[in-house]
């Protein structure tokens, strides 16, 4: 008996809960269209889009939006196992290496046909809803950072430079990031230009080839564009900073430390600089006028059960109000020109951050293989920087390393 | 008897059996989905079977390659100071020394610390401008390092880390092997006139070798799994030199999702910790290790 009433319990107990959580829905007959918004970040991106929420539903009639806000270092691994069991979200943000794999696996939704008549086709910037399109359909829209040149206003008068007149082209950058370098024997105390070596150089090489005339990593058909005499030229400039001990060896960007002068700094960290050097800090465009773009791309999931609902969620969050909600909470950039008026009266260089966006560029396409991509061209970057291999011997293996990979 | 016991002592078996589905259901199913995983490109969605491809390719891949010479450099690297340090630690603290309590609490601390605070905490000590290791080494007019930063440097700092974070456990350890050890050999060792070094070497230190050889497989299979120092203090960098194999699990599994490839990693780790801890019982056997457990 006493035997009995044990082995009872125990496996009363480990079916109970099985049974509990195995049980329907009770929600099948309710008619109200429930989403999924998932949002890479943490806590405090959540309140940007709480307050989308809140206008969206007062919009859409019988609509209600469930968010859930998921660290960016899980979030590919949660979402790629949601999309695998057919749980995904309906709406959901992505990085910049996440939009290729989930695209090519299907789990994107074509947006044109749902966005006839949307008023962001010619509000926002070509080129950031260029980084969403593949083969002329728009499947994401982003929301981006841009990347400007910040400088320290105090360092460029200590060194007798203009902190108003900021370079113009390559070699001035140069010149003045020499000027600006301050040693003490042989190590750097103040880098005349932040670069990064490691992780995130390819965004570094990028500028760089941006300002020789190359825009791009790959081409359209995903072919690598590592090996071109643009390429090869912007890595030899990047990696001279490096061999005449103007920048320091980092992943990670200093300037916020007070460790540069210069650095191709996010429009992201405007806030926290400005918090930590108050007016010294000063916002330049980049040399050649034009600036890399970065940041967190929207779409809506291939397998939503309300796509049409759904999709207005998307435009709710592409809004000219929603994306000033996002700046406000989370600090990506509007791309609407409608907003131009109200962004430029935050603050004076949000022109600078303005300009940038609608003259943005990013590392290419959409593509699939964007992990060998990186896999590629960081060790590269690195072996040159560090002065290992030559520019040209570097990403000539970084190219055939990619083709290897992707089996071209 | 035996075999009556095992059809009716079904008592016993229902109370392990919350245990044994846990254990199944976490570690040896998942166990035994990743050998066969190791056999396919599984990248979530789409899973063909690529036969011994995966495991001919770790052959041919320089950083899995560089992985495993890390692993074994930092494998050896902790090791062995650990065992040296943790055991001169053990015999002071094992005398009646003023604070050994406090001493040895303070020595195991770091033990009990969480890897990512540790890392975080010694990122800030090695900062090559405001660290104060460098801020040290500038006060004494000494040239200062960029500790994560140099490639020759990178590996010898997270080692150097990882003895801090780790001597405690060795201590302790040791600590418990000492008091195994019977007063009166030391007190027949008194009698024959033997000096302390003599007695060290021919009573403490055999006597010990369970204890070193229980420390050395559980050591060996600890580096083995390296992971969270890697990847918060240096990403495997620069130039790879701190890349381990757990870390090239993670970002081929989890950056790259090449998860058949990654599950070949794992799968050679796997192997690779059997045969080192077979072959580390194999030497303690033979060093008598069982004989003085």
């Amino acid at each position: 008996m006493r035997k009995s009433g044990v082995v009872l319990l125990v496996v009363v107990g480990l079916i109970l809960p099985v049974l509990l959580f195995a049980g329907g829905s009770a929600e099948e007959a309710d008619e109200t269209v429930e989403l999924d918004l998932w949002i890479p970040g943490s806590g405090e991106d959540g309140e940007a889009y709480e307050k989308i929420i809140e206008r969206f539903e007062a919009r859409v009639e019988n609509a209600t939006v469930s968010l859930r806000v998921i660290p960016w270092a899980e979030y590919f691994t949660v979402l790629n196992t949601s999309f695998a069991g057919r749980v995904g979200p309906d709406v959901f943000g992505l990085g910049f290496g996440q939009l290729g794999p989930v695209l090519a696996d299907g789990n994107l939704l074509p947006l044109n046909e749902y966005l006839e008549g949307w008023d962001g086709w010619d509000d926002i910037s070509p080129a950031m809803l260029e980084a969403g399109t593949s083969d002329g359909t728009l499947y994401a829209a982003l929301a981006p950072e841009i990347r400007a040149l910040a400088i320290r206003r105090d360092l460029f008068e200590e060194a007798g430079l203009d902190p108003d007149v900021p370079p113009r082209s390559l070699d001035e950058l140069r010149e003045y990031a020499e000027a600006l370098t301050i040693r003490d024997g042989e190590r750097i105390e103040i880098q005349g230009l932040d670069l990064k070596s490691g992780f995130n150089a390819e965004q570094e090489l990028l500028q760089f080839m941006a300002h020789v005339g190359q825009d791009r990593l790959w081409t359209d058909e995903l072919e690598p564009l590592f090996e071109t005499d643009a390429a090869v030229e912007a890595l030899t400039i990047m990696q001279s900073y490096f061999l005449d001990n103007i920048s320091t060896y980092s992943d990670d960007l200093e300037f916020g430390d007070g460790l540069g002068a210069m650095g191709f700094m996010s429009s992201n960290a405007a806030p926290e600089l400005e918090a930590a050097f108050g007016d010294d800090v000063v916002w330049h465009p980049m040399p050649n006028g034009r600036a890399g773009a970065w940041g967190t791309f929207f779409a809506v999931g291939n397998d939503t059960r309300h796509p049409e609902v759904a999709v207005e969620l998307f435009k709710e969050i592409m809004s000219a109000e929603g994306q000033m909600v996002i700046l406000e909470k989370q600090g990506l950039l509007p791309t609407r020109r409608s907003v131009e008026e109200e962004f430029l009266s935050l603050h004076p260089r949000n022109e600078v951050f303005f300009e940038g966006v609608q003259n943005g560029y990013t590392l290419g396409s959409i593509n699939p293989h964007f992990f060998q991509v990186i896999d590629a061209i960081r060790p590269a970057i690195e072996e040159a920087v560090f002065g290992m291999k030559s520019p040209e011997q570097a990403l000539s293996d970084a190219a055939e390393n990619y083709r290897q990979a992707v089996g071209r | 008897m035996k075999r009556n016991r095992l059809m009716y002592d079904y008592e016993a078996y229902v109370l392990i059996l919350p245990n044994v589905i846990l254990y199944a259901a976490f570690i040896l199913i998942p166990a035994i989905g990743t050998i066969g995983l190791s056999f396919t490109d599984f990248n979530i969605f789409q899973s063909n079977f690529v036969g011994l491809r995966n495991y001919t390719r770790l052959l041919d891949d320089a950083r899995f390659l560089r992985s495993l010479g890390n692993t074994l450099y930092y494998t050896v690297g902790t090791i062995v100071p650990s065992l040296v340090l943790g055991l001169l630690i053990a015999v002071v603290l094992n005398n009646p020394v003023r604070g050994r309590a406090g001493f040895r609490m303070v020595i195991f601390l770091p033990h009990v610390l969480s890897v990512v605070a540790v890392s975080l905490a010694w990122m800030y000590l090695y900062n090559p401008s405001a660290g104060v290791f460098n801020q040290l080494l500038r006060q004494m007019g000494l040239p200062r390092f960029d500790w994560l930063r140099d490639p020759d440097m990178a590996m010898p700092s997270i080692i150097a880390m990882q003895i801090w974070n780790g001597l405690g456990y060795y201590m302790v350890v040791y600590l418990a092997g000492l008091q195994t050890i019977p007063d009166y050999l030391y007190e027949v060792a008194d009698m024959d006139g033997a000096s302390r070094p003599r007695k060290f070497f021919s009573i403490t230190l055999p006597m010990l070798a369970a204890t070193t050889f229980f420390l050395i497989v559980t050591g060996v299979i600890f580096s083995f799994q390296v992971f969270g120092q890697v990847y918060i203090m240096t990403r495997g960098g620069p130039l790879n030199r701190t890349t381990t194999i757990v870390h090239q699990i993670y970002y081929r599994g989890f950056e790259g999702y090449q998860m058949g490839y990654a599950s070949a990693m794992a799968v050679f780790l796997l192997l690779l910790t059997v045969t080192v801890t077979l072959v580390n019982i194999r030497v303690g056997r033979g060093r008598g290790a069982d004989d003085a457990a």
